[in-house]
């Protein structure tokens, strides 16, 4: 996907903006480059389909009811997006709790995510083109991810997939708060590095 | 190393964690505040999302599910906003001042005070007390509930509550607040059920749309294309109930002419607006100096 971010980019600024004229075929193009995405973070973090289905749903509801809320200015589409359905999944967690326990086992080497289903690359229509730049990207994040410690990789994995805020995480690993802080922000600053240094762009947020 | 720039630090070494979203809820508000105020953090965290971004790609190989996409059309179709027809309120007004005047012409001044800008927005405005009494009475020979004495109480209160707004509308200046809007906060302020908003009208061509949550207080303006204010003057934002002006606060959009400012109002000061408006203003101002740029009701 990376080998063709700025087109992505700039195409989804403008799919929001026919979606602030209501324009239901840029949501459904939206939806349709969007969903598989977004549903895997849902998926990975509340670890059940229907759920993670209802959580991305909602968040396309919203952006189609509240287009206005994405500004462009501020980065792309795409870090916005899955901001919210990372906020929708979070919340969700805290409401219902997890359904099934975290499996970090498989993230331990950095060689993959042993708890995320093997890839059907035909379910869902994704293109061929995508699939490779999507290989392309995952290859590319997880040489990136074995770049981090161990350690650095558990609390990166607990915060952003098991929703997990700084001092709950400290209280899960029964570490010092201190300890746990340090490890989040060396690993995020490790990983921004080896990902910068592959190319990834830093455009790709939304400050 | 000074008390602030040791502030600024915790704030840039949370960064991180806040890309991640693992602050605790009252860091994640106070970095809300924080970034608004920080373009060196804004692009740090930014660079940060990007690494989210990285994160959540390496998950794309999963199986969807079957009939995701007839699901979504089902709730979007169950999801399609109520529509008000143009122009209802203006059509109501104008019945119920028809109605009115049959009713109150002995009542009525001969000869009205002009009307400020503000009273524009509010089709009852200018009508003064005995236009307000007979527009009372409408009410209650409508309802049918209220004897003479009830209406004398209601109106006493009517008046009481009317001074405690203009009250109010001097002190909201000086203690709300305007922050550019975190997203959970106006998803938060917009997915309110109770809040209501208003489309403002003007000759800029720009958009602007301010949603008012009643039940936190918090304002939420939205403005495309908004050309910069004059050099040396900012927009002001005011609230119009009735005949009272409540200031709100100044603001600048951005030099792209994007804005998305969240004001925080003091308890119990966001309910029953009618309108609101823009002006601009040389200072943060308690009533307004020039008539509105922009105004439309809510």
């Amino acid at each position: 996907m990376h080998s063709n971010q700025p087109g992505i980019v700039a195409d989804d600024a403008e799919l929001m903006t026919a979606v602030c004229r209501q324009d239901a075929a840029a949501l459904q193009e939206l939806y349709d480059r969007y969903f598989r995405r977004a549903y895997a973070l849902a998926l990975r973090m509340l670890g059940e389909g229907a759920a993670a289905e209802d959580c991305v749903q909602d968040v396309f509801l919203k952006l189609w009811q509240k287009p206005q809320l994405y500004d462009p200015q501020r980065g792309a589409f795409v870090s916005w997006f899955l901001t919210l359905v990372h906020h929708n999944s979070s919340n969700c967690l805290r409401r219902v709790g997890r359904t099934q326990p975290l499996d970090l086992s498989a993230n331990a080497d950095g060689e993959g995510r042993g708890s995320i289903e093997p890839a059907d690359r035909t379910a869902g229509g994704s293109s061929v083109e995508d699939s490779l730049a999507q290989a392309e990207t995952q290859k590319m994040v997880r040489a990136a991810l074995a770049q981090l410690s161990a350690p650095q990789r558990a609390v990166l994995e607990l915060a952003y997939f098991g929703g997990m805020s700084q001092s709950e995480i400290a209280e899960h690993l029964k570490e010092p708060l201190g300890t746990v802080k340090t490890r989040i922000r060396t690993g995020m600053l490790k990983l921004r590095t080896a990902l910068e240094t592959q190319g990834w762009s830093k455009d790709l947020g939304y400050g | 190393m000074s008390t602030q720039q040791e502030a600024e630090d915790a704030y840039h070494d949370d960064l991180a964690a806040y890309a991640l979203g693992a602050l605790d809820l009252d860091e994640t508000a106070a970095m809300d505040a924080h970034r608004a105020t920080c373009p060196q953090c804004r692009a740090e965290l930014r660079s940060f999302r990007a690494v989210t971004v990285a994160l959540a790609a390496d998950l794309d190989s999963v199986a969807l599910p079957e009939g995701h996409q007839r699901r979504f059309a089902q709730k979007l179709r169950a999801n399609v906003p109520v529509i008000e027809p143009v122009g209802h309120r203006e059509r109501f007004a104008q019945k119920l001042q028809a109605q009115a005047v049959e009713s109150e012409t002995s009542a009525r001044p001969p000869a009205p005070a002009p009307r400020r800008w503000w009273e524009a927005l509010n089709p009852f405005a200018g009508w003064g007390t005995a236009g307000a009494l007979a527009f009372a009475l409408l009410l209650a020979l409508w309802w049918g509930a209220a004897g003479t004495s009830d209406l004398n109480r209601q109106l006493t209160s009517a008046q009481a509550t009317a001074q405690v707004a203009q009250q109010q509308a001097a002190t909201i200046a000086a203690t709300s607040t305007a922050v550019v809007a975190a997203d959970t906060q106006v998803l938060a302020i917009l997915g309110n059920p109770a809040t209501r908003s208003a489309q403002l009208a003007g000759n800029l061509g720009a958009q602007v749309r301010v949603w008012v949550d009643p039940t936190s207080g918090q304002t939420v303006l939205r403005a495309t294309n908004l050309p910069t204010a004059p050099a040396g003057r900012q927009y002001e934002l005011w609230l119009l109930r009735g005949t009272t002006t409540v200031a709100v606060n100044l603001f600048q959009p951005s030099p792209d002419g994007l804005s998305n400012v969240v004001f925080s109002l003091p308890a119990g000061a966001a309910a029953d607006y009618t309108a609101a408006a823009l002006t601009v203003e040389q200072r943060l101002e308690t009533a307004p100096t020039s008539a509105p740029i922009m105004k439309g009701q809510f």
